[in-house]
């Protein structure tokens, strides 16, 4: 849910007097491959006698029938909602509760055809649990309810996301910020789409930072000039044309502090479905990409499925004779409540179409359109400022630094040493952030292709010469043992 | 243009707010038309019968078209064009769109872009 929708349910349900109170509002689904998150879209509160409350509140069926019936004219299923004002934590169901939620399950699944959810708020510590009801029999729990905003609040259902160890490696990390903190940012699954420069960078430090899942995305393979800003790629890396996120995973598993650790490897491309699908299964999503078609495929999760997504990258200036002119590096975190990419000037809209019909690298096209070729200057002494940045934007976003969560969109220009908050504003058309918790009816921007599927079959088909796969093989068995005589080491 | 294309909601979408914002549109085969009243140039005060490609609407808004198609009666000194989806006697025209500003509605954003673009023709050679 977003943090407004979030609040004004909170306000709702914890009561000046201290008794709980009960309410309704809809969802939208957002499906991924193994995660369906339940999106919040709008509160519908009790008209007068529509609930009562005597201590324990309680829903009359007149309500119920009204929620429904309005849920279904838009599509969307019901949510019940009760307040436990002195619970801390997540909360399990009461009997009468379950009897509650038990007796509606079938009125409002009869009327939407969707699931019921329920949710109860504890007072104490603004914690939120869930649960679906997918027939009477009892519920299925939520493994955690999220609440996205510039602070992302997040309750975890401890017994389906158990709370990982402590290592020693992390000793200095949980010191900064609290175990409290280390127990929510380490079971966030984030996926780092784009496995360059940046994104190799970003994915190595959220291992090194504890985290138990890290998912990279990206089809390509490292090549020679690659090697220049890829930080931990090999020469044989590029030699046998290796995937980069294969070689992310080698990095990530070294740097890995936490006692169990899981990476996901997507090598897909993030603008076709079966990459939006995988996306939808993280909490948080790194934009390491720089064309036009993924980062709006990017920027329409940040709010059609309540995904924070932090984005970010450099551009380089140089003159005519080649000297370095300038450069900027921009980190910006989209959050229903700031400003997508498109608002921010980060997204030219128009140029969605031509990454689109691939027009962005034609070079007769670009030439016909008296249109730059897209630049392609970087460096590795810079891209670790892009890195960084975008890791300070997730320290604020999940460790609230100050009590504040992310700042405004940030730049820094290298030629005048300053670095700027943006002022810029959401667009009231803004197709993109009027499309929040849209969730599944989001607009399609993916679109099934075969180009970067031709891409990975071929590498996986490609035979090496045999001295590379005796060096690739011998590294291999270098690094698994390591692995196994040193393990990671569990507090003392 | 012969045969009949189902428009998906991203597409009906586009005619609704083209006609919403004054350019009332309507499916044409594989193409949505609409007319503009061109304001400059060439073809000042006449209004001009163009379109896109049903293809290039299917994420609209969240992904505006490019290709504007117009009558190859319609010339311009610079730009790139093809055929596709064009039913002989027509072009479509590369123009690029540089809309950011989203305290404008996009139809209304899209209706600009064209009008302008239809104003910057050229007398057709005789």
């Amino acid at each position: 849910m977003t943090g407004e929708v979030e609040a004004t349910m909170r306000d709702h349900l914890l009561r000046d007097d201290g008794q709980e109170d009960v309410l309704i509002a809809t969802y939208a689904r957002s499906t991924g491959n193994e995660r369906t998150t339940a999106l919040i879209k709008s509160v519908i509160f009790p008209r007068e006698g529509e609930r009562h409350v005597h201590g324990n509140a309680s829903f009359t069926s007149g309500y119920v029938l009204r929620a429904s019936t309005q849920a279904r004219a838009l599509g969307h299923g019901v949510v019940l909602l009760h307040s436990h004002p002195r619970g801390r934590g997540w909360q399990q169901l009461s009997n009468m509760d379950k009897e509650t939620e038990s007796e509606y399950e079938r009125v409002a699944r009869g009327i939407t055809k969707m699931p019921l959810l329920g949710m109860t708020l504890g007072g104490r510590d603004i914690s939120w649990s869930a649960r679906f009801w997918f027939d009477r029999s009892g519920p299925t729990w939520a493994e955690s309810v999220r609440s996205v905003s510039p602070k992302l609040a997040v309750t975890w259902n401890d017994e389906l996301r158990r709370i990982p160890r402590v290592t020693r490696s992390q000793q200095r990390t949980v010191s900064s910020w609290g175990e409290r903190t280390q127990a929510s940012i380490s079971r966030l699954r984030v996926l780092v789409v784009g496995s360059g420069s940046v994104g190799l960078d970003v994915a190595q430090r959220l291992a090194a930072t504890g985290l138990a899942t890290v998912g990279v995305m990206d089809y390509d393979a490292v090549e020679t000039v690659n090697l220049d800003r890829m930080i931990g790629a090999t020469r044989l890396d590029a030699a046998l044309g290796r995937s980069k996120v294969k070689v992310a995973a080698r990095l990530m598993k070294s740097s890995a502090t936490a006692e169990s650790f899981q990476v996901r490897l997507h090598e897909l491309s993030i603008t076709d479905p079966v990459g939006l699908s995988a996306a939808l299964d993280y909490d948080v999503i790194f934009s390491c990409v720089d064309g036009p078609w993924p980062r709006a495929v990017l920027n329409a999760i940040a709010y059609a499925d309540l995904i924070p997504v932090i984005d970010g990258g450099i551009a380089l200036d140089t003159f005519p004779d080649g000297r370095m002119r300038n450069g900027i590096w921009r980190a910006h975190t989209l959050v229903p409540g700031s400003p997508c990419m498109v608002c921010l000037g980060q997204l030219v809209m128009g140029d969605i179409s031509l990454d689109k019909g691939g027009l962005l690298d034609d070079p007769e096209y670009i030439a016909g359109a008296h249109r730059d070729a897209p630049s392609r200057q970087n460096v590795a002494a810079l891209s670790a400022s892009v890195s960084g940045a975008l890791l300070a934007q997730f320290v604020s976003l999940t460790a609230h630094p100050g009590g504040r969560g992310i700042p405004a969109p940030l730049r820094y220009i290298l030629s005048t040493h300053s670095l700027e908050h943006s002022s810029a504003k959401s667009g009231l058309h803004c197709p993109y952030e009027n499309a929040t918790a849209s969730g599944d009816a989001r607009t399609p921007i993916a679109e099934h292709r075969e180009d970067w599927r031709t891409v990975v079959h071929e590498r996986a088909t490609k035979r090496s010469p045999f001295r590379l796969r005796a060096l690739a093989a011998a590294e291999d068995f270098l690094q698994h043992t390591a692995s196994r005589i040193i393990p990671v080491a569990p507090r003392g | 243009m012969s045969g009949t294309v189902v428009l998906t909601g991203a597409a009906q979408q586009f005619v609704d707010d083209m006609t919403a914002v004054g350019a009332p549109a309507r499916a044409d085969g594989h193409r949505i038309l609409y007319d503009v009243m061109a304001v400059h140039g060439a073809l000042a005060g006449q209004v001009v019968t163009t379109g896109v490609s049903v293809s290039e609407v299917q994420s609209w808004p969240a992904v505006p078209p490019h290709w504007i198609h117009l009558p190859d009666s319609v010339t311009f000194t610079l730009t790139n064009m093809d055929d596709t989806d064009c039913p002989p006697g027509w072009k479509r025209h590369s123009r690029e769109f540089n809309y950011t500003d989203t305290s404008v509605p996009p139809a209304l954003a899209w209706l600009r872009h064209v009008r302008g673009f239809v104003s910057t023709a050229i007398p057709t050679a005789a």
